[in-house]
């Protein structure tokens, strides 16, 4: 009975997606499609990328061991961390926050068929890391030293093994943070959550970049890079990813070692799967009770009366109304607000590294070209951020008020005043991020030309979300995957690639031509909002 | 107070509403029924302004919808089918912002007076996803009357109530007309259109096929019947 409504419910996965083509949906075919290709193409710049790297490590043959091994670990490391707190993310939805559970629980399967074929489900989506950055990497580094067949699937079996544990661990987390808090939704343990995330960063970017390395990056050589890495334990070293890393690159081909390292794999494995077998049995259904029934019944009658706080808190009038009505959308759904705090983390790993790194005394040795990368690298990354950021959290916006239209589009307020409330609000909240992370970079040029960049990602994610709505979808993280997400995801990648070639690039006037552009694609899209807030249907 | 003039909504090819001419006076009930996916719902979406019809005009307390659309919406109260609410925000929060939109003068005072209704004070501050469906349903008549709005567009009024605060309502809605306000309903329940309606309309596939009292309706069907759902199951029955 287990097994066969397990499969029963894998297969009705299959039938949906058979159904796309059976009816003809050639939009969301297109979207699944184009997503694949953009992730194929992101997978092989990072095997392109690992390949040249470790190609021109190879000639310096005494440095490059401790570089590599240091470089494989550091990858490995980044793989536990983003699948460990993707499957955190992804279980909370798939595992709880679904639709259909009143459907699901009132049929006659075993719940823990269920369970199963949502875990499955939750490890395939945390996995994505791995798929497209670490498995690549590893294969790059594999055909730059051109590894026997045998190292390679040692190496890629660890790699696996290692990111299903860390989906595992996540599943774990997330089942026993919701059999103990219900919902999450605890004032105290977000904000608690959010304060230690800098704590979790400076713990990986300390494991990351180790002291030796920072304060005497510069005017230092491979072979000195090489020496340093390999001379002194560093954190990183008493990591089990570095252990595993070592074992593979220096396993001399005895199958005793072979046997050992793969004993350990399984075991471990084993151990998580048993572990998360019993939480099944023991602490699903409870812990989807915890989080199905609502947090609030009822408040006694003699507290009633004390409570009559006016809204909104913050902001006066009715568009301050509206922006805290968006903020709190976020802020009180688990699922969402732990997503702006994984974005939220990349944010300050990346910002302890680049603080960590010394920029001045790099910009002294290094020639102007290197520098240029610098802040290029710097530019891409606060823009790619803030997109991120912007589809995921703004791009949905106009899309979640059709479900309470007869509230914000009966309202006696001109419908393009809600859309400036929520593109000034947006704006102003991505504007300062990115400005702060140029400033604690020390990208002092980069601050003016930042204010037409970061606006247009606002207004071209918000824009289009206007433009191309989606009045039926309640759920804003499978509303960023539509036709228009897609659009908009295309369009803010190849205008932050074109501003990054404008202003870096060989042309003269680039900043210029930067005001120019954005001036352009904003009176577009302002003309084609105009056009359709006015004729949704309803 | 409610004016509408050959009134037509087309999707694609389809005709939801075709050609409607209504007209509501100040203190008047006016019912609207009909089938399913007869153009009951779509015609309140383009009373409250929610979407823009193919052609035709609507004038409410004397304002064109298209002309002016937000004084028209200032003085209608719009209670929707499915009252689903932005589900992290509590009810209290969600009457704020509903009372901010419209401009409303001293917000808390009247959330004060108008939760007693229903009885809402124990729950009002919890968030609206945990509400029940006749919670959620009690909740959006209040934030149509929250702003003391001259005309309510109703659609489906007592669905998910239970007999009690359905009855509250009716008497609700009898009240706010007798006090000068005009009520447009649309409603599958036809004792309750029975009951508070003065006037009629029946739609069916997007066409007004009567409009008038209940005695007009019994003579249009020919002879007596114990209740309206006989003559509303004689007058749309498609034989």
């Amino acid at each position: 009975m287990n097994s066969r409504a397990f499969w029963a419910l894998q297969t009705s996965k299959l039938i949906r997606l058979a159904s796309l083509f059976r009816r003809g949906q050639w939009a969301k075919i297109l979207v699944i499609l184009t997503t694949l290709v953009i992730l194929l193409l992101l997978a092989l710049g990072i095997f392109y990328f690992s390949l040249t790297s470790f190609k021109f490590l190879s000639e310096y043959p005494i440095a490059s061991q401790p570089i590599i091994t240091y470089s494989l670990a550091a990858t490995f490391i980044l793989t536990a961390v983003l699948v460990l707190a993707s499957a955190v993310i992804t279980s909370l939805q798939t595992l709880f926050q679904r639709d259909d559970n009143s459907l699901v629980f009132s049929w006659p399967i075993p719940i823990t068929a269920i369970f199963s074929s949502r875990l499955l489900n939750s490890l395939l989506l945390a996995n994505w890391p791995m798929l497209v950055f670490s498995l690549p990497f590893i294969l790059g580094y594999s055909a730059a030293f051109g590894l026997n067949w045998t190292t390679r699937s040692l190496f890629l079996v660890g790699l696996i093994f290692l990111s299903l544990s860390s989906s595992l661990l996540g599943t774990m987390i997330a089942l026993i943070a919701s059999r103990i808090w219900g919902n999450l939704q605890s004032r105290w343990f977000n904000f608690a959550l959010l304060a230690s995330l800098p704590i979790f960063g400076w713990v990986l970017v300390k494991v990351l970049l180790p002291d030796e390395l920072t304060t005497n990056l510069g005017p230092l050589s491979i072979e000195e890079i090489g020496t340093l890495l390999g001379r002194k334990p560093l954190l990183a070293s008493f990591l089990p990813t570095t252990w595993l890393v070592n074992l593979v690159y220096f396993w001399p081909g005895s199958p005793s070692v072979a046997a050992l390292y793969l004993a350990t794999l399984a075991s471990f494995w084993l151990t998580l799967i048993l572990v998360v077998s019993l939480l099944r049995q023991q602490f699903y259904w409870q812990a989807i009770n915890k989080t199905s029934v609502g947090r609030f019944i009822a408040a006694p009658w003699d507290t009633v009366k004390k409570k009559v706080r006016s809204f909104p808190y913050l902001l006066p009038g009715k568009m301050g109304a509206l922006t805290e009505k968006d903020w709190l959308g976020v802020l009180r759904s688990p699922p969402q607000l732990f997503q702006l705090f994984f974005i939220i983390f990349i944010g300050i790993v990346y910002l302890l590294i680049i603080s960590r790194v010394p920029l001045t005394r790099l910009a002294k040795t290094f020639p102007t070209t290197h520098q240029t990368w610098l802040k290029t690298i710097n530019f891409l990354f606060t823009n790619y951020l803030a997109a991120v950021f912007s589809l995921r959290f703004l791009f949905p916006l106009i899309s979640l008020e059709g479900h309470s239209a007869w509230v914000s589009w009966s309202a006696p307020l001109p419908r393009l005043k809600i859309f400036w409330q929520k593109l000034v609000s947006s704006f102003l909240l991505v504007c300062l991020s990115t400005e702060a992370i140029l400033l604690i970079s020390k990208q002092w040029s980069l601050l003016l030309i930042n204010l037409p960049v970061s606006f247009l990602i606002v207004l071209v994610t918000l824009g289009i979300g206007a433009i191309k709505p989606n009045f039926w979808e309640k759920n804003p993280e499978k509303l960023s995957t539509t036709p228009g997400g897609l659009l908009a995801t295309f369009v803010c990648l190849a205008y932050i690639s074109l501003c990054a070639g404008l202003l870096f690039g060989p042309l003269r006037y680039g900043v210029g031509l930067i005001w120019l552009l954005s001036g352009l694609v904003a009176v577009i899209i302002f003309h084609q909002v105009q056009r359709h807030l006015n004729h949704y249907e309803l | 107070m409610i004016r509408v003039d050959r009134l037509t909504k087309k999707f694609g090819k389809l005709t939801a509403v075709d050609d409607l001419n209504l007209t509501i006076n100040p203190g008047e009930i006016f019912g609207f029924i009909g089938p399913n996916g007869a153009g009951k719902t779509t015609t309140i979406k383009m009373l409250t302004g929610v979407i823009a019809p193919t052609s035709g005009q609507i004038e409410i307390g004397g304002f064109d919808l298209q002309k002016n659309p937000v004084a028209v919406k200032k003085l209608i109260g719009y209670i929707p089918d499915d009252p689903y609410v932005y589900p992290e925000l509590t009810g209290r929060e969600f009457l704020w912002l509903v009372g901010q939109l419209w401009e409303t003068k001293n917000i808390g005072q009247k959330i004060s007076r108008l939760l007693p209704i229903y009885q809402l004070e124990q729950i009002i501050d919890g968030p609206f996803r945990d509400y029940s469906r006749g919670s959620k349903q009690k909740l959006t008549i209040l934030a149509a009357l929250l702003h003391q709005p001259q005309v309510l567009v109703i659609d489906e009024p007592i669905i998910g109530l239970d007999p009690a605060s359905a009855q509250t309502t009716t008497k609700l809605f009898k009240d706010f007309a007798k006090q000068g306000g005009a009520i447009f309903v649309s409603t599958h329940t036809l004792s309750v259109a029975q009951d508070i309606c003065q006037r009629l309309g029946v739609i069916d596939q997007g066409k007004l096929i009567f409009e008038g009292t209940i005695k007009q309706l019994e003579k249009q069907v020919h002879g007596h019947h114990d209740n309206l759902e006989q003559l509303f199951l004689k007058l749309t029955r498609h034989e």
